[in-house]
C-alpha cells in the first residue's frame, strides 16, 4: 500500500486547524466547568480551565423554573411545526418545479428566486402578520419563515438529478404526484432531506427574532429569546444606572442556561453529519 | 419572452407593494399617520358618544416578565381596568417600538428611551399632545413633572407630547474594605490627596487601590464619576451629554479644565499602578466586585450589589467587609454636583392610535401616586407584605417565604418597581409642594421593617440616602437634539481615543500634551457646531 508522503503543508494545515479547533473548545470547556462549579468554585477564580469543584445546584435550579420549561416547549412545538411543515412545503414545491411541463415555470421560478433577494421588510410584514391574527400566538414564531427559497433551491437541485425513469416506472405502477414524492423522490433523497432538516432544526431552535418581534406577551417565548433576555438584556441592565434594584442572574446560571439551549443540536449533530456534506453539494455540479 | 417575464416581474413587484399598504380601502395611498389619526378621532367622537368606558388599557414597555406583570397587574383594582402588557426584550426594544409606530400598533401608553424620535412623532401627529388629555387635578403629577423646569427641554414647541419618568439621582456610591481601611489605621478620606495616600498605603500592602469594570472602555467611565465629581469635569455619560450654563452661555464639559484635572489624575494613578489595568478584559459590568473584590481596596458601584459581593466573598475569606463611605469632598453622605443629571429615566408617550388615551394617562397618574408605588414597591397585603401595610413613614414589613414564591427573592425587592415610569423606589409627594422639583428634594424613601431594625447600611433607604440626587443639573442635562447623531459618534471616538492615551500617558508631560492635541481636535471634529446648536436651543428655549 502506498503512503502519502506528509508535506509541510499538511503540517501546517494541521496546526493552523488544530489552534481554530481550540479557539473554539475552550470557551464551551470553561462554560461547562463553570457551569458545573459550586459558587465558592466560581468565585474563586472566575476564569478557570480546569475544575476545581463540581455542583448541579444551577441546573435543578433551572429545571425548577416553570419559565424555562415552558420556553423549552414552546421551542420543541417551534421546532416541529417549522421543521416538519418547511420540509413537507419546500419538498411539495421543489418537486414541483422539477415538472417541465408546467405553464408559466420559468416565470415562477424566477418570481422565487427574487424573493431571495428582496422583501417588504418588516413593517408590512407585522401589519401581515396582525391581520391575520397570528401576532402573540405560536403560529408567528413559524408560518412566516416555513418556505425558504434556499432550501426549496436544494431540493429541486437534489430532485432534478433523480432519473425520470424511476418516475416513470412509478406511474406506471399507478402512484399519482404525491405518491411519487412521498414514497419514491424523497426516500431516495435522504442526504438533502436530512441536510435541510439540519438546517430548519437548528434556525427554529436558536431563532428569537420573529418571537421578539411578533410576541407582546413574554408567556411565550422560546428558549433561545429567554436565553437571549438573561445574556443580552442583563449587560443592557448593567449599564444602566438602577440595575441595583433588579436581582440579575448569577454568570453560572447564564453558562447552564447556554448548555441547555446548546444540548439537543450538539446531540443531534452527529447523527447527520455524514448526510451533511453530501446533501449540500448535491446538484452543485451541472452535469 | 424575456421582456414579457420581466414586465410581469416588476407588475408582480408592484401588486405586491400595494398589498403591504396599512390601509383597508384597497390600496389607497394615504399615508398611516393620517389613517391613524382619522380611526383615532373615530374612536374619540364613540367614546364621547357615551359607550362604555374602556375595560383595558394596554401598556407597552421593555423587558416585562410573568413575574413583573404579576406585579403591575395588582394596580388593576385601584384603577378600575384591565392593563395588557406589550413587551419585548429591552436592547431590541427600540426597534420594536418604531415598527409598532410605524403600523399603527394600538397602545395606550409607551415606556421608552427619549433617544427614540419622539419629537419626529409629534410632528407627524403621531403622538397624542397631552396638554389635550391632561387635568390639571386628576393627574397631577403628571401636570407638575411635565410643566416643571427641569423638564423643559422636553416640551416640543411649546406643547407636552412626552412625559419624563423621574429617577432619583442615583444608587451608585463609594465604597472601600473595611478590613483593609482597620489595617492601614483608618485614616480619614475626605480629600482627594487623603483618598490617594489611602490608596498608596492599601497598595503597600499588596492591594489595588480603586477598582474600574470597564466593559465599554475609559471613554464611559461611569465607575470613575466619583474622580470627574471631585475635580468638577463631565462627558463620561455614556451619551456623552454634559453642558455647563453659566451667564446663558453654553459650554461643555468634556473639554473643561475640571475634565483635564480628572484624567491627569487618574493617569497619576495608572503611572503608580494604584488602579486596576484589566479594565479592558473584564466583560461584565459590576465584575470587579467579584473578580477585584479579593484586592480591590476601593470601587464606585451600585451599592445593591456590595451585600452579594460581601456575602460571596466570606465564603473565601471571613474578615472581607466593603462598607459605604462618604463620598470624597462632600460634607455627609451625599453626591457632589457634577454638573449633569440623571434626574429622568426614559419617558412615557400616548400615541395618536390609543383606543384608551385617558386609561394611560391614569394608569402614569396612579402608578406614580402614594398608593401606586406602595403596591408596586410593597405588593399585595398579607402575602408579600404584611396586612398593616405601610406607615405613615413609608415603612412596611414583608413576608420573607412568600415573597421568596412571589417575586423569587427574600429581600423584599419586587420586580420592576424600578425603571417603568419611575426609579423612585418611594414616593413624590406633589400634592404637598408646589412645584415637582420641591417635591422631588423632599421624595420619601420607603423601607421595610426588617432593614429599619437591623439597621442594614445597604437597605434602599441608606443606600438612596448615600447616593442622593447629583446637584448641579440644567435644562439642558436631559435634551438630546436631533445633532447627537451627526456629531455625537465622532465627538466620542476623539474622546475615546485621547482619553484612553491621555490616562495610559508614560508621564505628566506627555498627558499635559496630549491634552492640547485633545481639544482642537474636538472642536474640529464637530465640537464647535455641537455646543453651537445647544447654545441655539437654549437661547430659543430655555432663557
Amino acid at each position: 500500500m502506498k503512503v502519502r508522503k506528509v508535506t509541510l503543508f499538511d503540517v501546517v494545515s494541521g496546526i493552523v486547524l488544530a489552534l481554530l479547533a481550540l479557539v473554539l473548545l475552550v470557551p464551551f470547556w470553561q462554560m461547562i466547568v463553570v457551569a458545573f462549579s459550586t459558587t465558592e468554585g466560581y468565585v474563586k477564580s472566575t476564569y478557570h480551565l480546569i475544575p476545581t469543584s463540581f455542583s448541579v445546584d444551577v441546573f435543578s435550579q433551572l429545571f425548577s423554573s416553570s419559565e424555562i420549561m415552558k420556553g423549552m416547549l414552546i421551542s420543541l412545538i417551534n421546532v416541529l411545526c417549522g421543521w416538519l411543515g418547511g420540509l413537507i412545503l419546500c419538498a411539495m414545491g421543489a418537486y414541483a418545479l422539477t415538472k417541465k411541463n408546467i405553464i408559466g415555470r420559468k416565470f415562477i421560478f424566477n418570481f422565487i428566486i427574487f424573493t431571495m433577494f428582496f422583501n417588504g421588510g418588516i413593517i408590512p410584514l407585522y401589519i401581515w402578520l396582525k391581520k391575520i391574527y397570528i401576532t402573540d400566538t405560536i403560529f408567528c414564531l413559524f408560518l412566516p419563515t416555513l418556505i425558504s427559497t434556499f432550501y426549496l433551491l436544494l431540493l429541486k437541485n437534489s430532485f432534478i438529478s433523480i432519473p425520470a425513469e424511476m418516475e416513470e416506472a412509478a406511474l406506471i405502477d399507478g402512484y399519482n404526484e404525491m405518491q411519487i414524492l412521498f414514497k419514491i423522490i424523497i426516500p431516495v433523497s435522504k442526504p438533502v432531506i436530512a441536510a435541510v432538516s439540519l438546517f430548519l432544526i437548528v434556525q427554529y431552535w436558536n431563532d428569537y427574532y420573529n418571537a421578539m418581534m411578533f410576541m407582546n406577551k413574554p408567556d411565550l417565548y422560546p428558549l433561545g429569546l429567554i436565553l437571549r433576555n438573561v445574556i443580552i438584556s442583563k449587560q443592557a441592565l448593567l449599564r444602566t444606572p438602577v440595575a441595583a434594584g433588579a436581582v440579575l442572574p448569577s454568570e453560572q446560571y447564564n453558562m447552564a442556561l447556554t448548555m441547555i439551549a446548546m444540548l439537543p443540536i450538539l446531540v443531534l449533530y452527529p447523527f447527520v453529519q455524514k448526510y451533511f456534506v453530501a446533501g449540500v453539494m448535491i446538484g452543485a455540479v451541472k452535469e | 419572452m424575456k421582456r414579457i417575464s420581466a414586465v410581469l416581474l416588476a407588475v408582480l413587484l408592484a401588486l405586491s407593494t400595494a398589498a403591504c399598504s396599512t390601509s383597508d380601502r384597497g390600496g389607497s395611498s394615504t399615508p398611516p399617520k393620517t389613517e391613524s389619526k382619522v380611526e383615532s378621532k373615530v374612536e374619540s367622537q364613540e367614546t364621547a358618544k357615551g359607550s362604555e368606558e374602556p375595560k383595558t388599557v394596554k401598556m407597552m414597555a421593555d423587558g416585562m416578565d410573568d413575574k413583573a406583570i404579576s406585579q403591575w397587574k395588582l394596580l388593576e383594582p385601584e384603577l378600575g381596568m384591565e392593563i395588557e402588557f406589550l413587551t419585548a426584550p429591552g436592547d431590541q426594544f427600540a426597534q420594536k417600538v418604531n415598527t409598532m409606530m410605524a403600523t399603527g400598533e394600538e397602545a395606550d401608553l409607551i415606556t421608552c428611551e427619549d433617544s427614540l424620535p419622539w419629537r419626529s412623532w409629534a410632528e407627524d401627529e403621531l403622538l397624542i399632545d397631552l396638554d389635550e388629555l391632561i387635568d390639571p387635578v386628576d393627574h397631577i403629577y403628571v401636570e407638575k413633572i411635565t410643566s416643571s423646569d427641569l423638564f423643559k427641554g422636553y416640551l416640543n414647541d411649546g406643547k407636552r407630547y412626552v412625559i419624563p419618568n423621574a429617577h432619583h439621582g442615583n444608587d451608585w456610591t463609594m465604597v472601600v474594605r473595611k478590613d483593609i481601611m482597620e489595617k492601614i489605621g483608618n485614616p480619614e478620606i475626605n480629600t482627594m490627596e487623603e483618598y490617594y495616600d489611602a490608596m498608596v498605603k492599601a497598595k503597600e500592602m499588596g492591594y489595588i487601590g480603586v477598582g474600574f469594570s470597564l466593559d465599554d472602555g475609559l471613554v464611559k467611565l461611569q465607575t470613575a464619576f466619583q474622580f470627574f465629581s471631585y475635580f468638577g469635569g463631565g462627558g463620561m455619560k455614556p451619551d456623552g451629554r454634559s453642558f455647563d450654563i453659566n451667564n446663558d452661555v453654553v459650554t461643555d464639559l468634556s473639554v473643561s479644565d475640571g475634565t483635564k484635572q480628572t484624567l491627569l489624575f487618574l493617569n497619576k494613578l495608572y503611572r503608580e499602578d494604584l488602579m486596576n489595568k484589566d479594565y479592558a478584559t473584564i466583560k461584565d459590568g459590576f465584575l470587579s466586585t467579584y473578580v477585584d473584590a479579593g484586592k480591590v481596596f476601593s470601587l464606585f458601584t451600585p451599592a445593591g450589589n456590595i451585600p452579594m459581593a460581601n456575602e460571596k466573598m466570606q465564603t473565601l475569606d471571613p474578615s472581607f467587609e466593603y462598607e459605604i463611605i462618604p463620598a470624597i469632598g462632600a460634607d455627609r453622605p451625599e453626591f457632589r454636583p457634577i454638573t449633569q443629571g440623571f434626574n429622568m429615566w426614559k419617558v412615557s408617550l400616548i400615541p395618536a392610535t390609543a383606543k384608551n388615551p385617558a386609561g394611560g394617562l391614569k394608569l402614569f397618574e396612579l402608578a406614580n401616586s402614594r398608593t401606586g408605588r406602595e403596591i408596586l414597591i410593597g405588593g399585595e397585603k398579607g402575602v408579600t407584605m404584611t396586612e398593616e401595610g405601610f406607615s405613615e413613614d413609608g415603612v412596611f414589613t414583608i413576608i420573607p417565604e412568600n415573597c421568596e414564591k412571589v417575586w423569587g427573592n427574600a429581600t423584599g425587592i419586587s420586580p420592576r418597581w424600578w425603571g417603568l415610569m419611575s426609579t423612585v423606589y418611594g414616593y413624590i409627594p406633589v400634592e404637598e409642594y408646589d412645584t415637582y422639583e420641591e417635591a422631588y428634594a423632599n421624595e420619601m424613601i420607603f423601607s421595610t421593617s426588617q432593614d429599619v431594625e437591623s439597621d442594614n447600611p445597604f437597605s434602599n433607604r441608606n443606600v438612596i440616602e448615600a447616593g442622593r440626587p447629583y446637584g448641579g443639573v440644567n435644562v439642558l442635562s436631559e435634551v438630546a437634539l436631533p445633532i447627537e447623531s451627526e456629531v455625537r459618534p465622532n465627538l466620542n471616538n476623539i474622546k475615546g481615543e485621547y482619553w484612553n492615551k491621555i490616562i495610559t500617558a508614560p508621564s505628566e508631560e506627555e498627558a499635559e500634551k496630549l491634552w492640547e492635541e485633545f481639544v482642537p481636535q474636538w472642536e474640529a471634529g464637530g465640537g464647535t457646531d455641537y455646543v453651537a446648536a445647544y447654545q441655539e436651543y437654549y437661547d430659543e428655549n430655555c432663557k
